[in-house]
C-alpha cells in the first residue's frame, strides 16, 4: 500500500491547491465525470492450478475524473482516481491515481507536475516504444491499462517539431494477481521480495526525451529512455516455490512512424534496447486498412496486420511471448447512434509457439450506460509462458454507468 | 499583327468594364459562392458549444454535447482547422477529433482516445460516412468552404419567405457521397441557408437548413442547423451556443501534440 502513498500525496497536493486559491476556482468551471462499472467474468474450464477459483469472478469499479481549467487557459488541474473491489481475489482489490497533476501552459510550452498517463506508439498489438508508465497487471491480461506515473514533464512546440522532456522521480512496481486468480503466471509472485538492479531502487529516477512531428502524410516520433524496466524479470525461488521480481536497468532508443494515405495506415515501431546486460533490437510493423461504408451499410471494416519481432534473451531479460509473432485483427464499426464496435484479434507465434485470441464487443445502452463483452482464449501449444493460462478461456461482461 | 491583338484585347477589356457582359452560369455561380465566402473572411478563430440531437423515425431522441474550436484557413487549398471535443455521452467524454481540412483532398485528421491517452492519426478518405452516428457526414460540416464545388447558377426565387440564389453545386472531391447539391444563398446577406443533397444515384437524400442567424460583428452564424434524411426519416439538429471569437486559441492548440493535453 505504501507505494500508492506517493501518488495519493499528489492528489492531496492538488486538493490543497484548490483550497489555497478558492477565488481562482469557479465551481461551474470544474468538470466532474464519475463512472461505476460492474464486471463479471466466467471461466468454463477447470483451473490449471489447485488454488485458482472455479466458475465466476467479479468486480466493482469506481472511477472518473475531476478537471478544471482557468479562464485564461494557462492552468489545468486533473484528478482521476481508480478503485477496484474484486469479489474473488483480495490482491486485485486496489486503488490508483491514474492521473493527478497540475499543468501550466506558457506560450508554445507547458510543464506538468504530478501523475499522468502517456502513450507513445502507432501499432495496435504491442507498443514496444511505449515505456513511461507501469502497466496495470491487475486489471486485465492485455496490460493495456496503466498506473499513473509521477513525473515532471516539460513540453515545447517549436518550428522543427515537438520536444518532451521527462523526469520520473518515483518507480511503481508491477502488481500481480494473487494465487487464487485466473490468468496468472505459474507460480505465486512474491512482490515483497522484489529486487532492483539500480541501488536507489524506486527512487533512482528515470529520464526520457521525445521528439515528434508531422511531415505531410508521415507522423514521426523518436524517444530515448534511461531508467528502470517497467517489466520485471521473474526469478524462480526454488525454496519458497515463488517468483521474485527483478527490476533491471533499461536504456532504449525508440522510433515510431505512421504513413497515412487514403484508407491505408502503414505503421512501424522499432527500438534498440538494453535491459541489464542484454542488448537487443525489437520492431513491430504492419498496416491497417479500412473498407469504408461496407456494401452501402454505413459500417466500416478495418483490417489490421502486424508482425512482431523481439530479439531479447528470454533468460537474461524479462521474458515475452511476443518474440516472433503475427497479429491479425479486424475492427467493425457500425457508425450508429450507439457507437457499436466489434474487435477481433489473434496473435500467432510464427515458429510454432502458442496463440492468443480475443473478441471484444461494445455498445452504448441508452445515453448513460456502456456494455462491453470480451471473449479470450489461448492455445498454448507448448509455449511455457502460455501453458499456465491455457485453461483460462474467459467470457467477460462489463456494464458501466456514467453520471 | 502583335499590335492588332493588343488593341482587340484592350477594347475587349474596355467593353467588359462598361457593358454588362453576359456572364456564364458557372461564373455567376462562383461569384455568388465567393461573395458568401467573403462575408466570413477574417473571423480568425471561434469556439462554440454545440448540442447535437439525433431523432429517429419513431421520434426517439439522443443528444451529444460537444465543443467546436475553429482556426481560420490560411493559404490556398487549405480549409479551416477544427478541433471537436465531445463531453457526452459519458463513454465518449474526452474524445477529440482534430482536422486540418483540405478543400479537394483528404483532410489530415487525428483522434484522441482518452482512456488510453492515445493520439491516433486516422484515415479521412471517407468524408461521406456518418459523423458520430448522425445524419451529418464529415463533408457536411465544412459545406460552406469555397472551392469544394463547381458552382453553376440556376435561378433566383423565393424560398422559405426569402429571396434566394440557387446554385447547382457539383462536388470537386471525387470521394464525395453526393452527385450534386442544390445550394441556396439569400440575396440580402449572402449567407448559405439551405442545401439539398442528391446521392450518387441522383436520388434526393438529405436537406440541411441553416436558421436562427445571429450577427457577430462582421460575420453571421446560424445558431441552428437541421439535417433531414429523406430516405430514413431521421433528423439531426445542431444547436449552437454563443460563439466566442476571442477564445485565446493559438495555432499550437490545433497541433496533434495538443490533443493529449486538452
Amino acid at each position: 500500500m505504501a507505494r500508492y502513498l506517493h501518488t495519493f500525496a499528489q492528489g492531496i497536493a492538488f486538493c490543497g491547491a484548490l483550497i489555497a486559491h478558492p477565488q481562482a476556482v469557479a465551481a461551474q468551471d470544474i468538470e466532474f465525470d464519475p463512472e461505476l462499472t460492474l464486471e463479471l467474468s466466467g471461466f468454463p474450464e477447470d483451473p490449471e492450478f489447485a488454488d485458482q477459483f472455479k466458475g465466476f469472478g467479479g468486480a466493482l469499479i469506481a472511477s472518473g475524473d475531476v478537471s478544471w481549467r482557468n479562464e485564461e487557459r494557462t492552468l489545468q488541474v486533473v484528478f482521476e482516481p481508480y478503485l477496484r473491489y474484486d469479489f474473488r481475489d483480495d490482491e486485485r482489490t486496489y486503488g490508483d491515481v491514474r492521473r493527478g497533476f497540475v499543468r501550466y501552459f506558457g506560450d508554445g510550452w507547458d510543464i506538468t507536475v504530478g501523475a499522468d498517463r502517456v502513450f507513445w506508439g502507432v501499432v495496435e498489438s504491442v507498443n514496444i516504444v511505449d515505456v513511461i508508465n507501469q502497466r496495470d497487471g491487475l486489471e486485465n491480461p492485455d496490460l493495456d491499462e496503466k498506473l499513473g506515473q509521477p513525473m515532471l514533464r516539460f513540453s515545447t512546440q517549436t518550428g522543427i517539431g515537438n520536444f518532451d522532456l521527462y523526469y520520473l522521480p518515483y518507480f511503481r512496481e508491477r502488481q500481480f494477481p494473487g494465487p487464487d486468480s485466473r490468468g496468472r503466471v505459474p507460480f505465486p509472485v512474491n512482490e515483497s521480495a522484489a529486487r532492483f538492479e539500480r541501488s536507489d531502487e524506486e527512487t533512482a529516477g528515470d529520464f526520457a526525451l521525445r521528439y515528434s512531428n508531422t511531415f505531410g502524410n508521415f507522423d514521426v516520433g523518436a524517444a530515448y529512455f534511461y531508467g528502470t524496466s517497467r517489466q520485471p524479470r521473474l526469478d524462480f525461488n526454488p525454496v519458497n516455490g515463488t517468483f521474485e521480481p527483478f527490476y533491471q536497468k533499461q536504456q532504449q532508443l525508440g522510433l515510431d512512424v505512421q504513413f497515412t494515405y487514403d484508407a491505408w495506415l502503414l505503421k512501424l515501431e522499432a527500438a534498440a534496447v538494453e535491459i541489464g546486460d542484454d542488448e537487443f533490437f525489437a520492431a513491430v510493423g504492419g498496416f491497417e486498412y479500412t473498407l469504408f461504408d461496407l456494401g452501402g451499410s454505413g459500417r466500416d471494416l478495418g483490417l489490421i496486420f502486424e508482425y512482431i519481432h523481439d530479439g531479447r534473451d528470454q533468460i537474461m531479460s524479462p521474458a515475452t511471448p511476443f518474440d516472433d509473432d503475427i497479429f491479425l485483427g479486424t475492427r467493425l464499426t457500425w457508425n450508429d447512434v450507439q457507437d457499436t464496435e466489434l474487435l477481433a484479434g489473434a496473435i500467432v507465434d510464427v515458429d510454432g509457439g502458442g496463440s492468443q485470441f480475443s473478441v471484444e464487443f461494445q455498445r452504448r445502452i441508452g445515453e448513460k450506460n456502456l456494455l462491453e463483452v470480451e471473449l479470450r482464449a489461448v492455445d498454448a501449444d507448448g509455449d511455457p509462458l502460455l501453458e499456465a493460462v491455457k485453461s483460462d478461456t474467459s467470457l467477460l461482461l462489463r456494464w458501466s454507468r456514467f453520471f | 499583327m502583335q499590335h492588332v491583338k493588343m488593341i482587340t484585347l484592350a477594347s475587349a477589356i474596355a467593353l467588359a468594364a462598361t457593358v454588362a457582359w453576359p456572364q456564364s452560369a458557372q461564373e455567376r455561380g462562383f461569384a455568388i459562392a465567393q461573395k458568401s465566402d467573403l462575408t466570413d473572411q477574417g473571423f480568425g478563430q471561434s469556439s462554440v458549444k454545440v448540442t447535437m440531437t439525433l431523432t429517429n423515425r419513431s421520434g426517439a431522441r439522443t443528444t451529444r454535447e460537444m465543443q467546436i474550436d475553429t482556426l481560420e484557413k490560411s493559404g490556398r487549398g487549405n480549409g479551416d482547422k477544427s478541433l471537436i471535443q465531445f463531453f457526452s455521452p459519458g463513454d465518449v467524454d474526452g474524445t477529440a477529433l482534430l482536422s486540418h481540412a483540405k478543400i479537394t483532398a483528404a483532410d489530415n485528421q487525428w483522434l484522441f482516445l482518452p482512456s488510453l491517452s492515445r493520439v491516433k492519426r486516422i484515415s479521412s478518405a471517407n468524408k461521406s460516412g456518418p459523423f458520430v452516428g448522425s445524419e451529418f457526414s464529415f463533408e457536411d460540416l465544412t459545406i460552406s468552404e469555397l472551392g469544394k464545388f463547381q458552382y453553376s447558377y440556376l435561378e433566383t426565387k423565393n424560398v422559405d419567405g426569402m429571396e434566394m440564389d440557387i446554385l447547382e453545386c457539383i462536388p470537386a472531391y471525387n470521394r464525395s457521397g453526393y452527385s450534386r447539391v442544390l445550394c441556396h444563398f439569400d440575396t440580402q446577406t449572402n449567407q448559405a441557408r439551405k442545401f439539398i443533397f442528391f446521392d450518387r444515384g441522383g436520388q434526393k437524400l438529405k436537406t440541411l437548413s441553416l436558421t436562427n442567424f445571429k450577427r457577430y460583428g462582421s460575420v453571421w452564424r446560424p445558431q441552428k442547423q437541421t439535417m433531414v434524411n429523406h430516405l430514413t426519416g431521421k433528423t439531426t439538429t445542431l444547436d449552437f451556443g454563443t460563439y466566442n471569437f476571442n477564445a485565446g486559441l493559438r495555432a499550437g492548440d490545433f497541433d496533434s501534440s495538443a490533443l493529449e493535453r486538452l
